[in-house]
């Protein structure tokens, strides 16, 4: 193992210390903001499309349709899914379950966005699309 | 080497580059490591032969006639846009640590340094195309998985130029 090591330079622990660090700290800034999970946000082109307040056991499926791409967002309890989408490179779907505030899935062909949030809402209460 | 043939090789990696980085979605990546938005980066080996062996203008002009030729084939605008900022800031970042090559780093960490520096660029242009900076919280984990996918790619280049080196090529 020591071998292996030693075709590294101090330069790569380096930069490999700097990447693990910014990823920590982002990851940090994204964790402390954590709330108590409310709403369910489904946004399209930069704005609200739709906001669903989570309940245990409330469960419904919404459909946005793009221009080019379809995305199926499928909504039980207290969390939400991207569970189809017809885009090439299924970003949105591969990431799962998201179920706390903070966290998002995003379909950057459809420009897509479902994410979590918590607490008071801020100016609007429901929007449908 | 001849100028034209430095124009030859520009456009044979130029073509590679292209193929490398089409082929290379066909591999599911995502079952051996689950993030969303990993990708091998295997573009990046002809990237970094372009600055090893040619001039970084060079590299230059391959990454943007890529970049162009992979939106035109298989992308779309947006798609173009995040290529070319990940890739511009790969180039740049390995462009830069190569002049310390050999006394502070390796082929490995330059190659770490350009797989983050394309995920921060891409995770920009999703901020430019989205309008947010919710999708920074794609980043983290993008990040944690340059590495080895950097040590990856660092371990081909390492293999392609002493074999490169041994047989005299340039």
């Amino acid at each position: 193992m020591r071998n292996k090591l030693k075709q590294f330079k101090i330069g790569d622990f380096l930069i490999f210390a700097v990447i693990l660090a910014l990823a920590a700290g982002i990851w940090a800034r994204f964790a402390v903001m954590q709330t108590e999970a409310a709403y369910g946000e489904i946004w399209k082109d930069g704005a609200l499309y739709e906001r669903i307040k989570l309940e245990e056991g409330y469960q419904t499926t919404i459909t946005v349709k793009g221009e080019s791409v379809t995305n199926v967002i499928e909504v039980d309890g207290l969390r939400m899914r991207v569970a189809q989408a017809d885009c090439h490179d299924h970003v949105c779907v591969s990431s799962g379950w998201i179920e706390r505030t903070g966290q998002i899935a995003v379909c950057l062909p459809n420009k897509l966005e479902i994410k979590i949030t918590g607490g008071q809402a801020a100016d609007v209460d429901a929007v449908v699309g | 080497m001849t100028k034209a043939r430095r124009i030859a090789l520009c456009g044979v990696l130029t073509a590679l580059a292209l193929a490398l980085s089409l082929a290379e979605r066909m591999i599911p990546i995502q079952l051996l490591i689950p993030i969303p938005g990993v990708k091998l980066g295997l573009a990046n080996v002809v990237t970094m032969f372009a600055l090893l062996f040619l001039k970084p203008r060079d590299a230059y002009a391959i990454l943007l006639c890529r970049v162009c030729l992979a939106a035109i084939f298989a992308g779309s605008v947006t798609s173009f846009l995040f290529s070319l900022l990940g890739g511009m800031l790969a180039l740049t970042t390995t462009w830069v640590l190569l002049r310390w090559k050999d006394r502070t780093f390796t082929m490995f960490g330059i190659s770490a340094a350009a797989a983050a520096m394309h995920d921060i660029g891409q995770i920009m242009a999703a901020i430019l195309v989205m309008g947010t900076t919710d999708v920074l919280a794609y980043l983290p984990l993008l990040l944690v998985s340059a590495i080895p996918m950097g040590l990856l790619t660092g371990a081909m280049i390492q293999v392609l130029s002493a074999h490169l080196k041994a047989i005299q090529f340039m």
